[in-house]
């Protein structure tokens, strides 16, 4: 794993942690790149993955100087929302070079 | 309606997104939530199904422009009269008046501006033309027209919008769910509404414990001397001190008892206090002290003892994390907050606490500091003389009892709401379901106010009784736990017991109900003489058995 790729996956971490403070604890994401975000199988219920997109947008933004609009990524045929490692790959292949 | 039901209705004009996860995680309440956007509808509504249901509280939440048009008209810079938009914060006022009648306690934001809205700039806050201007009377006459509702408690939002800073709004939340603040400022309502919540049921934090050194002052005052501590002056770490205790200060006026519990020699602290010129807090200040070499914990429970208080209604306050860690594994009861290491951050963190909000601001709250003092010299004295018998004969206590009135019914109801220890039953009521009951056929009712020789303690006690044929069973009885132990406990059963002579009734019987917390009402039931009933943790009080006014209270009953 890349050293970008950890840091992104920090980021993402840090987003469900945010979340999860407004989950009760039954409901509560894994910080795990098998968790399931968007789509059928998806943890998260429409008001939780608009606050998870916003919290994660400010985290990249900030992170990695990095501006995301992930509602738009919602309709991507990749599906990048639809897991943690998913939006990991999506977002570490936006950053550009391990430096930033 | 009782304030321990588990369901808080919340009416909004936009989603409340995470603010109401946020609230399940931070109270035991179910938060029910209406359709967002339909806030008139649902008040004015008398067959809306949310009527169907019983609430222990209400948060309506609303934004200026979502409720009142002619506001919404003035924030696109249409003109406005004053008076035609005031006449619409009138009516949507009379909508929240009848939810006012259903819930015993009914929380509403104040009215904000967004934190981008710039207005009119320097002409904002003009009367006739500034929107500032405009929202701050439209709050007013809110507040005015909802004041003769004591259930009602306008929480101040202006608050969590500069604690949220930039982060109060975010268009994202807002364009993709509707959301109007974002969570920075639903987390400071949360908090808010704890505190609140907290407040009306008597759990308010009453006392606050703190260390001396590096706490109330910079530096050891036994290792540098009291003149070289850091306290005011001309040093911004001294300045800092200083402010603290100017904030702590102005919470003795509130009511809040200061005590101190420190690793010291008592001798040098004292002298510290007295002579330090910058020393904002003096010894008067102080209801307590241990300032000895003993576990802090234990000095604590020692003076919540002395006080009688519990310590649900503690505050410790210490720069040593070693010490707060201790407290805080000792008595998980006390509110133990985590502390800056900056002392420039300590007036701060301190003036953040909410957990001193109470629904009222009586006398006796103000008063609460110096009864404690007095208190204090009650124990000296008791400490110096023999028996108890002996010490209570020299206090003076005098016992006045009142009926119910206009005059006292703020007092007896906060005192409903508030005791905890010396409680038969700790039945919450509001104000209005107060009067009711009294008024209520065969109810009897009496406060109580408890002075001595050191001072007046204030409305401190009630009684009353329900009659059912040739027998009464006692409904309230509970008392301040400032004047436990004192024979008022006895004087109030004196005067049940004699009214109910005077009716000719055979039998009083009194039922326990047990909290986590009225114990001392049992252990005094206990020793009272009264029989045991056939119920478990019930007495029976048998009239025709002699049950004397105690001798070291003198009693004035009310005129007939």
């Amino acid at each position: 794993m890349t050293d970008k790729r950890e840091r992104v996956l920090k980021s993402i971490f840090g987003a469900i942690e945010e979340i999860n403070e407004m989950l009760a604890e039954e409901e509560r994401l894994n910080c795990s790149e098998d968790t399931l975000l968007s789509g059928s199988a998806g943890e998260l219920d429409s008001l939780g993955l608009i606050n998870f997109m916003v919290a994660l947008e400010g985290r990249v933004s900030e992170d990695f100087g990095l501006t995301l609009n992930l509602i738009e990524e919602l309709e991507n045929p990749e599906e990048p929302m639809k897991s943690v490692r998913c939006l990991a790959d999506f977002i570490a292949s936006r950053v550009d070079g391990d430096g930033a | 309606m009782s304030l321990d039901a588990d369901k808080i209705l919340l009416l909004s004009d936009f989603n409340l997104g995470g603010f109401t996860g946020y609230l399940k995680n931070a109270l035991k309440v179910l938060p029910v939530q209406a359709p967002y956007g339909q806030v008139i509808h649902t008040l004015l509504d008398e067959n809306s199904e949310y009527w169907n249901d019983s609430y222990s509280s209400a948060l309506v939440w609303t934004r200026p422009d979502g409720v009142i048009d002619s506001f919404r008209r003035a924030l696109d810079f249409h003109g406005f009269e004053i008076e035609t938009v005031l006449t619409e914060v009138d009516r949507y006022a009379q909508a929240l008046s009848k939810l006012a009648e259903r819930v015993p306690v009914l929380m509403l934001p104040s009215w904000t501006l967004p934190v981008s809205m710039s207005g009119y700039g320097m002409l904002d806050l003009r009367r006739g033309t500034g929107i500032a201007d405009l929202l701050s009377r439209m709050n007013l006459r809110l507040a005015e027209n909802l004041e003769k509702f004591p259930n009602v408690y306008i929480l101040n939002a202006g608050r969590w919008m500069q604690m949220a800073g930039r982060e109060a709004f975010n268009p994202k939340l807002w364009y993709m769910g509707k959301i109007a603040f974002g969570n920075e400022v639903f987390k400071s309502a949360v908090a808010d509404i704890k505190s609140t919540l907290a407040g009306i049921s008597g759990d308010a934090k009453k006392i606050i414990f703190v260390d001396l050194d590096d706490t109330l002052w910079g530096g050891i005052v036994g290792d540098d001397g009291w003149k070289s501590l850091r306290l005011g002056g001309h040093d911004p770490t001294g300045e800092a001190f200083a402010d603290f205790q100017r904030v702590l200060k102005s919470l003795t006026r509130r009511g809040i008892v200061l005590a101190i519990v420190s690793k010291n020699e008592e001798g040098t602290c004292w002298e510290a206090i007295q002579n330090h010129p910058e020393m904002i807090l003096k010894k008067e200040d102080f209801s307590a002290w241990r300032i000895n070499w003993e576990d802090k914990a234990k000095n604590i429970i020692e003076i919540l003892g002395e006080l009688n208080l519990g310590a649900q209604s503690a505050v410790f306050i210490d720069d040593n994390p070693i010490e707060r860690e201790r407290v805080r594994t000792a008595l998980p009861e006390v509110l133990v907050p985590d502390w800056p290491q900056d002392k420039m951050l300590y007036a701060t963190a301190l003036s953040e606490l909410t957990c001193f909000n109470t629904p009222q601001i009586s006398e006796e709250d103000i008063q609460r500091s110096r009864m404690y003092r007095e208190e204090g010299q009650r124990k000296d004295l008791q400490q110096s003389l023999g028996t108890l018998d002996e010490w209570l004969n020299t206090l003076d206590i005098k016992v006045t009892a009142e009926p119910l009135s206009d005059g006292n019914l703020q007092r007896a109801t906060q005192l409903l709401n508030k005791t905890n220890q010396m409680n038969l039953r700790t039945r919450r009521l509001t104000e209005n379901e107060l009067v009711e009951w009294e008024r209520g056929e065969n109810h009897h009712l009496w406060v109580f106010r408890v002075q001595d020789k050191f001072g007046d303690s204030g409305l401190t006690g009630m009684i009353s009784l329900e009659r059912q044929g040739n027998v009464a069973r006692v409904v309230d009885f509970l008392l301040s736990c400032r004047v436990m132990g004192r024979c008022v406990e006895e004087t109030l059963f004196f005067v049940a017991i004699e009214f109910a002579r005077s009716l000719n009734l055979e039998k009083i019987y009194v039922d326990y109900h047990p909290t986590e917390k009225n114990k001392p009402c049992l252990r005094f039931l206990e020793s009272s003489g009264f029989e045991s009933g056939d119920k478990d943790q019930e007495f029976v009080v048998d009239i025709k058995k002699p049950y004397p006014q105690p001798d070291c209270v003198e009693l004035v009953m009310p005129e007939a």
